[in-house]
C-alpha cells in the first residue's frame, strides 16, 4: 500500500474544524474517497473502519489515532489500542 | 538590544487542558502549580512578544511540504486547531520581530521556511493559554519538525537555538519571552502508547537544569525514538537551551503521567535568564 494518499485523507479530515469533509464522508463515502488516489485495499480499509490496516500501511501513528477518532468515531483510547495491539508498521 | 527576559519549557499533552486532574488530581495539581510558576514569571517579566518553539501535529504540514523549521511571520495566527480546545481565535503576531529574527538566523547559517498563515494546535495552545491567558501578548510561533522523518538532528536544533539567541540580541530594544513546548517521554498512536520513562526524563531534566548543553545536543534521533516517538519533541527544549546560553534552569514540575492519565512524562522548567548577558554573536561567515 502507498500511504501518501491514505494519510492525506486522514490529514484533510482531521484539520477541518467545520467537520464538513467528515460529514460528507459519512453521508457518501464513495464520493469523498474518489478524490484520493487510493488502492482498492486502502479504499476497503477506510470503508471498513479498519484502523489496524491503516496503521500497518505506515501512515504516521499519531495521524492514524487522530483519524480514527475523526473519521471512524473511535474516541476510546482503549478501543484504539486494542485494535492495533501487536501491529507493526510497514516501512519503505 | 533585544533581551530574553524569561524562558521556559513545558509539556503540551492535551490532557493538561481537557483531562484536568483525571484520574488522580494530586500529580496534576503539582504540574499545574509548576505552570503557575511559569505564568507568574511571564507576568513579572512583562515581555513584548512570546516566541514559542513547538511541534505541530498535522495542523499545518503534511508530506507534500515539510519544513524542518518554520517561523510564523503573519500579523496573526489562528488557534486552537482542535475543536475540543475551544473556539478559534486570532492570536496576534509580531511581524517586525518575526521578520527580524528570520533574517537574523538566516545571517547565521540557517534557512527556515516561513509562513504568514500558521494554525496553532495543542502543541502551542496548551502551554500558551496557561502562561499567556487570552493571548494578550503577541506570539511569534516557531515550528520544528518532530513528526515526519527525516527530522533535523537535536544538534541542529540546538545550534538553531544559538543562532536564534544571537538574532534576539541583535534586535532593537525588545523584551522577548521564549517558551518551548513538548515532551518529555511519550509514545503516540502506537500499540504501547501511554508508557513513559521517568528515568530518562529525570536524566534529561538534570541536563537542562545543569546547562549540560553538550550532552543533550549529542542526543541521537535513534535514542529519542527508542524512548517514544513523541520524545522527539524535546528538540524544542534544546532550541531554547541554545538561545539562552549557559544558564541553569529550575525544574518546577515533573510528573510521570502514564496512561490512562495524560500519557506523557510531563515536565516544566524556567531558565534563570534574568540579569544574564547574551551569548557572543554566532554570525556565520557563510
Amino acid at each position: 500500500m502507498s500511504t501518501y494518499a491514505l494519510g492525506r485523507l486522514f490529514f484533510d479530515a482531521n484539520r477541518d474544524r467545520t467537520m464538513a469533509l467528515v460529514q460528507r464522508f459519512h453521508h457518501d463515502p464513495d464520493v469523498v474517497l474518489a478524490d484520493y488516489d487510493l488502492t482498492e485495499a486502502e479504499r476497503a480499509a477506510v470503508l471498513a473502519g479498519d484502523v489496524r490496516a491503516v496503521y500497518e500501511a505506515g501512515v504516521p501513528p499519531l495521524l492514524v489515532r487522530m483519524g480514527a477518532m475523526t473519521l471512524f468515531g473511535m474516541r476510546s483510547t482503549a478501543d484504539y489500542k486494542a485494535a492495533i495491539a501487536g501491529a507493526v508498521q510497514a516501512t519503505d | 538590544m533585544g533581551t530574553i527576559v524569561v524562558a521556559a519549557a513545558a509539556s503540551h499533552s492535551p490532557g493538561i487542558a481537557i483531562a484536568r486532574g483525571e484520574p488522580d488530581p494530586e500529580p496534576a495539581g503539582r504540574f499545574y502549580a509548576g505552570m503557575d510558576r511559569i505564568a507568574q514569571a511571564f507576568r513579572e517579566a512583562a515581555p513584548d512578544v512570546i516566541v514559542t518553539v513547538t511541534s505541530e501535529h498535522f495542523a499545518n504540514f503534511y508530506l507534500d511540504n515539510v519544513p524542518a523549521i518554520c517561523v510564523g511571520t503573519g500579523r496573526s495566527a489562528r488557534g486552537p486547531a482542535e475543536v475540543w480546545l475551544g473556539p478559534e481565535v486570532d492570536v496576534p503576531g509580531d511581524r517586525p520581530t518575526a521578520t527580524a529574527l528570520l533574517r537574523g538566523v538566516m545571517d547565521r547559517g540557517f534557512d527556515p521556511a516561513f509562513s504568514e498563515d500558521l494554525v496553532l494546535d495543542h502543541g502551542t495552545w496548551v502551554p500558551l493559554q496557561l502562561v499567556n491567558p487570552g493571548v494578550a501578548v503577541p506570539v511569534v510561533p516557531v515550528v520544528i519538525n518532530n513528526m515526519f522523518e527525516p527530522m533535523p538532528s537535536p544538534r541542529r536544533i540546538y545550534d538553531f537555538g544559538r543562532a536564534l539567541g544571537a538574532a534576539i540580541a541583535a534586535l532593537p530594544d525588545r523584551r522577548i519571552a521564549l517558551l518551548a513546548t513538548g515532551g518529555l517521554s511519550h509514545k503516540v498512536g502506537t500499540p504501547d502508547a501511554g508508557d513513559v520513562d521517568p528515568v530518562w526524563d529525570h536524566r534529561f531534566l538534570e541536563g537542562i537544569a545543569g546547562g549540560d548543553a553538550e550532552r543533550l545536543a549529542a542526543l541521537t534521533h535513534e535514542e529519542l525514538g527508542g524512548i517514544g516517538n513523541g520524545t522527539h519533541e524535546v528538540r524544542n527544549w534544546l532550541c531554547v537551551m541554545g538561545a539562552v546560553g549557559a544558564v541553569p534552569a529550575e525544574v518546577v514540575a515533573y510528573e510521570p503521567m502514564t496512561y490512562p492519565s495524560w500519557a506523557t512524562g510531563c515536565g516544566a522548567v524556567i531558565w534563570g535568564v534574568a540579569g544574564t548577558e547574551p551569548e557572543p554573536d554566532q554570525r556565520s561567515a557563510a
